[in-house]
């Protein structure tokens, strides 16, 4: 029944499309897909009945108003998501006007260009196999298409993609990469980031924190730093409304004396958010392809959320030196009113601890000793002041509360103060030898600027709250999380550490050298094949033909198979070959008798090998065709026939 | 078996030095088929049918076909006899077990093609009525290839209805030799006991008929078939019937090889007689046919 | 684009031997892409683009992936032609007016089945056959015969798309080969009574031979040949024996002449063409004497007679 219905060509294409068409469910709205299914398949029907296809009168205006409810829930035709709406909702039109070959040919080859649409969203290995699964349908229903038989035909796409697959990788090496876009491309605007949010208010974090998707992951030359000095700093917050953090100013330039530190190199690969990517603190030099803002930030150069690898070197426990005006120290010390009790605490450090270190001793004290508990899921701050509420009576919170509460005291107390966010820590892969930081990582903290010394100092509360937050990982410190948190900190069994281990490797693996290969790695790997010090035609040219040379060596392969012979007939071609050598000449319209009466000379004893070994031949081809089993045998008596030699 | 190899080795006194056509008469028959043997005058034609019958134990006739013979004087006819005042069935020479027709191609098309139709269908139709022919039935057909004047040659159509054509030449000198001091050949004659019974051909036959042929063997035929088709100097190929007796007559050889299999040479050994006359050669331009085996390539 | 594929056309055909047959090598086989192969190659240029644009590793895989698949169909669509052996057959003549079939056999000896079309000349439909593996077929094309004499068969195209449609690989055929027209038989019954014209055979009838002597019966001899005399007097059965050439059958003949001087070539041979056919019909011996040329009665004695018909020009 599948079969005589695959018969067609026609439902081939269908098929193979609504296999393309499929993973834009995930990254489209999903009315959209859905309806270019449903077409799809009401095409089929059709097909199928052999009934007349709607008038053309009838598809156009169903066509516009397709596209006005695209534009609706879109807002846009082009871009890559505008843009691959819009193909298929063509697709699914384009199906109903497809009467001849041609028209379903141009239908496929539209196919394969849909292939690619769902790799502007996802890269990830699962997008791979996918677009693996979409090529063979879309190969197998052009071979059904073009007329070949059902019957064995997924075996012959198969073949044919294995076949082309060394072609595709060489090309993929050695084909130049560009460095930049050949056209800016308008952002999708709603597109979730999954990375640190634009504010930061009780809750942004711990949400974050309880995902376990990998952030990014650095690889560091050398001895990599102990795990409670991986500070990856992105973003910076300095204004507080009273609930919530932002970053409002935004600061034009920075003066910044580094002082002190131990240098370590690193590269780090991940996805930008809004351009940034985190760095190690403090980077004292903006790594290729960015620049650092002030506050040690860094900002990539061009749009797009395309992973990306870059090098850099950071001074590890540095001191942050740099001038504030006595605006800036104005602004960083701006608070709004509310918080009374606080305020009034803070006032009181400040007056015992006397300068601004003494100041952070005395907090970090007092988070340190007095009932603060470390928890994911504090109770929610409800009133006005929702400092004191957290510093006075609940005192159980995350990272973000305390760093929220320290960054107020500070200020309250006239101390320069804001909030850095980002990661901190990472867990070390020993399959890949890198480092894995994951959102679990997320953490905040604050600096505080001392004017003694004219220094931003880091100050994480955490660290005073919970010490294994910091020197652990997040997974140890708070015991209430692991209910939630399965696989995590409890102690698990090795082969699952090690399963994990082995994925988070492959996964390391696949995003440097498959969706991270860059025009970077590319020269980088011309250099160590010796091809070039550039990537210019020559050495293109050189790397094509040598690895096409060798991606063609399948298709040899392929075509000398068909061309090779039943065992039965090479046993008799080295018989013919022994037997030449012998100046006895043995033709191709000589039977195995015929080859004996010929051979009659032989010496006694090698005639009679003979005789036995054509008498099986011939009782094989023409008394009871042979098992595999047995002709293999005879085949080894015939290797090992040699005549004229005692 | 061996009464077979009795019977062979009393042809073989009976005919001296040619061995290989008697084998050819012998597969020929085993094969249920009839033979022609074109050759001149003297070589021993009637004595080597003469021979076949004997040692086979077969019921002989021998009709001398001239340009005037006709039909009935070979299929036999109804006579009206006075006592009983009804028709009564003359049987003619042709319901024998072995017909040796003489000279066919003097007869008319006529008798020709009465002959060939009875050897076809093994039964004899006069007036309405048929006749079966007994069994086993062959004929031994003679044609003398030098002579052209007043002849009818046999038609190719009619030409398929013979599974082979041999001829026997001149014995070589060696035993020719032998001939000249020997006794009468026709005294010998009297001599050879039947080897064979009329069943024990029946059953050589039917083994033979039996014997295996694999698809390999038949690719061979199949290649020798078209290549036959191919060939530019014949009008035309090989028919799928010629396949079949070529076939046949493999099978039959083979059997006389003492095998119970056919190989390749056995079909390259009866080849040129199965397929001679098929293609309209004369029985000298053999030799295109033996080049032919040696350029079609064994699969 | 069609005036140059004319060109092209008529180049590489004057390029080509005449041939019986043969096996076809790289040297034959012409390779293009398709329609659809061209739009295919668009589409992984698009896709490479948009790579290179967007920056998305799969994409270049997906682009590269489809050029591969291109490189494998020109491989297979090689394939399907390589190694075709074809054999030019003679062609089976026809009459002024009918078609005949030009054929050329094809032979497929590797293990691989193989999807062909071919087509002689422009505009025809092109017409397809499927050879199994290890198989042969014979293309039969028609060929309307218009006027009589030898038509040459005309060049073949033989081309393969499969097995993905994206590349056409093929080859031109010049086969050797022939078919003859024979001239429009022409009902001709005045000459055609067969008791109006004696052959050079013998007259009918037993008077003529000779008697020689009487010999011993011998089982086939006809009652004609029965000494009834002597049965009747001794009561052996003795038959006559004579010495006369065998009787042969009437032998008719067709010849150019029989007709008036004013009767034009054609209808001659159109006359005589129908006469030959009456004579086939009947069984009827026949010798077809035309200026130069003599058919006597032989196997195949109608092609050869239908041919010398069909080829004939008056010496001049």
């Amino acid at each position: 029944m599948i079969k005589s219905l695959l018969r067609q060509g026609e439902m081939a294409v269908l098929l193979a499309l609504v296999l393309v068409i499929l993973p834009l469910l995930l990254f489209l709205p999903p009315w959209l897909p859905l309806l270019v299914l449903s077409m799809l398949a009401l095409r089929a029907a059709l097909l199928r009945r052999q009934a007349a296809m709607p008038s053309l009168y009838l598809l156009l205006p169903l066509l516009l108003l397709a596209v006005g409810g695209l534009w609706l829930s879109l807002n846009t035709l082009v871009g890559r998501e505008g843009g691959a709406a819009l193909l298929i909702l063509l697709l699914g039109f384009k199906s109903f006007e497809s009467r001849q070959q041609r028209d379903w040919q141009v239908l496929l080859a539209l196919g394969f260009f849909l292939a690619a649409m769902p790799l502007l969203f996802d890269q990830s290995p699962l997008a791979a196999v996918w677009l693996a699964i979409s090529l063979l349908a879309l190969t197998w229903a052009m071979l059904i298409l073009s007329g070949e038989m059902v019957e064995g035909s997924l075996r012959s796409a198969m073949q044919a993609l294995a076949l082309s697959l060394p072609l595709m990788l060489v090309l993929f090496v050695v084909m130049p990469r560009l460095p930049g876009p050949l056209w800016s491309m308008p952002h999708d605007q709603h597109v979730a980031s999954t990375g640190l949010s634009d504010s930061m208010e009780p809750g942004s974090i711990s949400q974050l924190v309880q995902q376990q998707e990998p952030a990014f992951s650095v690889v560091f030359a050398g001895q990599a730093p102990a795990v409670s000095e991986m500070y990856w700093r992105i973003m910076i917050f300095d204004d507080f409304d009273g609930r919530r953090w932002q970053n409002v100013r935004g600061l034009s330039s920075e003066t910044v004396q580094w002082q002190g530190g131990r240098l370590v190199s690193y590269s780090l690969t991940g996805k930008p958010s809004k351009s940034r990517l985190p760095l190690l603190e403090y980077t004292v030099t903006a790594p290729a392809g960015g620049v650092l803002e002030p506050g040690n930030l860094f900002k990539l150069a061009r749009d797009g959320d395309e992973l990306f690898r870059f090098q850099a070197q950071s001074l590890l426990a540095a001191h942050y030196r740099t001038v504030l005006s006595p605006a800036d120290q104005d602004f960083y010390r701006h608070l709004p009113p509310g918080n009374p009790a606080s305020r009034q605490l803070a006032q009181q450090w400040r007056a015992q601890g006397g300068d601004g270190a003494g100041f952070v001793r005395t907090a970090l004290q007092y988070f340190h000793l007095d009932g603060f508990a470390y928890t994911l899921k504090p109770p929610l701050l409800n009133s006005e002041d929702g400092i004191d509420e957290f510093m006075f009576s609940s005192r159980q919170g995350f990272c973000e509360h305390y760093a929220s509460a320290l960054a107020f005291m500070a200020r309250a107390a006239g101390l320069p103060a804001r909030i850095v966010t980002g990661y901190q820590g990472g867990q070390f892969n020993p399959v890949g030898q890198f480092w894995q930081v994951k959102s679990s990582d997320a953490h905040a903290w604050v600096e505080i600027w001392l004017a003694e010394t004219g220094e931003w100092l880091r100050v994480d509360p955490t660290a005073a709250v919970a010490p294994n937050r910091v020197a652990q990982g997040v997974s140890q410190s708070i015991p209430a999380m692991q209910p939630q948190l399965p696989g995590l900190g409890r102690s698990v069994p090795a082969w699952v550490l090690r399963v994990q281990q082995n994925w988070q490797a492959a996964g390391f693996a696949w995003q440097q050298w498959v969706v991270g290969y860059d025009a970077g790695r590319q020269l980088n790997l011309y250099r160590w094949l010796g091809l070039g010090e550039q990537v210019d035609s020559a050495a293109v040219l050189r790397a094509v033909l040598l690895g096409g040379g060798l991606a063609c060596l399948p298709l040899l392969l392929l075509w000398r198979r068909q061309h090779s012979v039943s065992p039965l007939q090479q046993g008799r071609h080295r018989l013919v070959q022994v037997l030449a050598a012998l100046k006895i000449v043995v033709v191709d319209s000589d039977g195995p008798l015929d080859i004996l009466n010929k051979a009659r000379r032989l010496p006694e004893s090698d005639y009679r090998q003979l005789k036995a070994l054509l008498k099986e031949y011939a009782a094989m081809r023409y008394r009871q065709p042979a098992g595999a089993q047995q002709v293999k045998q005879w085949l080894r008596r015939v290797k090992a026939f040699q005549p004229g030699r005692q | 078996m061996q009464s077979l190899s009795l019977a062979y080795r009393q042809l073989n006194t009976l005919i001296l030095g040619k061995p290989r056509a008697i084998r050819l008469a012998l597969a020929c028959l085993i094969a249920r088929g009839h033979l022609l043997i074109e050759d001149l005058p003297g070589v021993g034609k009637t004595t080597l049918a003469h021979g076949l019958a004997a040692v086979l134990g077969l019921h002989y006739q021998r009709v001398q076909f001239t340009s005037d013979l006709l039909p009935a004087d070979i299929l036999g006819v109804n006579i009206y006899q006075r006592e009983t005042g009804s028709f009564r069935f003359h049987q003619g020479p042709v319901f024998s077990q072995l017909l040796l027709a003489d000279e066919i191609n003097r007869a008319s098309p006529k008798v020709q093609s009465a002959l060939l139709e009875a050897m076809e269908e093994r039964q004899v139709s006069i007036d309405g009525e048929s006749h079966p022919l007994p069994t086993p039935f062959f004929v031994i057909a003679t044609q003398n290839p030098s002579e052209q004047l007043g002849t009818f040659p046999l038609p190719e159509s009619q030409l398929d209805r013979f599974l082979m054509r041999i001829s026997l030449g001149y014995p070589p000198p060696e035993a020719e030799r032998a001939l000249l001091l020997g006794q009468d050949r026709r005294t010998l004659l009297a001599d050879i006991s039947a080897g064979l019974t009329a069943a024990d051909l029946l059953l050589l036959q039917n083994k033979a008929a039996a014997l295996t042929v694999t698809p390999d063997l038949a690719d061979y035929v199949l290649a020798l078939l078209q290549a036959t088709r191919q060939e530019r100097s014949y009008l035309t190929g090989l028919s799928p019937r010629a396949g079949l007796a070529l076939l046949a007559a493999a099978r039959a050889w083979a059997l006389l090889e003492g095998r119970d299999h056919v190989l390749p040479e056995d079909v390259k050994a009866v080849f040129p007689h199965v397929a001679g006359h098929r293609l309209g050669l004369s029985g000298d331009a053999l030799g295109s046919l033996n080049k032919l085996l040696d350029h079609v390539a064994i699969p | 684009m069609l005036p140059f594929r004319k060109t092209l056309q008529r180049w590489l055909l004057s390029r080509l031997p005449l041939e019986r047959g043969g096996r076809l090598g790289q040297r034959r086989i012409y390779l293009l892409p398709t329609r659809f192969g061209l739009l295919l190659l668009l589409v992984a240029l698009a896709v490479w683009v948009g790579a290179l644009n967007y920056a998305v590793s799969l994409a270049y895989a997906l682009a590269f992936w489809i050029i591969g698949l291109m490189l494998v169909a020109v491989l297979m669509a090689y394939r399907q032609l390589s190694g075709l052996n074809w054999t030019a057959l003679p062609g089976e003549g026809v009459f002024v007016g009918q078609s005949a079939d030009c054929r050329i056999q094809l032979d497929n000896d590797s293990a691989l089945a193989r999807r062909l079309q071919w087509r002689a000349g422009q505009g025809r439909e092109p017409l397809s056959c499927l050879l199994a593996a290890g198989s042969s077929q014979t293309m039969a094309l028609p060929l309307l015969l218009a006027h009589r004499g030898r038509h040459a068969y005309p060049a073949v195209q033989l081309w393969s798309t499969a097995p993905f449609g994206l590349m056409r690989a093929f080859a031109w055929l010049r086969p050797d080969g022939h078919v003859l027209a024979y001239p429009l038989p022409m009902p001709d019954r005045e000459r055609n009574d067969l008791h109006s014209e004696q052959g050079s055979g013998r007259q009918s009838g037993d008077d003529e031979e000779d008697f020689s002597h009487l010999a011993e019966y011998r089982q086939g001899d006809t009652p004609r040949q029965i000494a009834w005399s002597v049965l009747a007097r001794r009561d052996v059965l003795v038959s006559k024996r004579f010495a006369s050439q065998p009787r042969g059958q009437s032998i008719r003949q067709l010849a150019w002449q029989d007709y008036p001087a004013a009767v034009d070539m054609e209808s001659r041979l159109s006359r005589l063409c129908w006469r030959v056919q009456q004579c086939e019909k009947a069984g009827q011996h026949y010798r077809l004497h035309l200026p130069g040329v003599l058919i006597e009665p032989q196997p195949q004695q109608r092609e050869l007679a239908l041919a010398a018909l069909a080829e004939f020009k008056l010496p001049s």
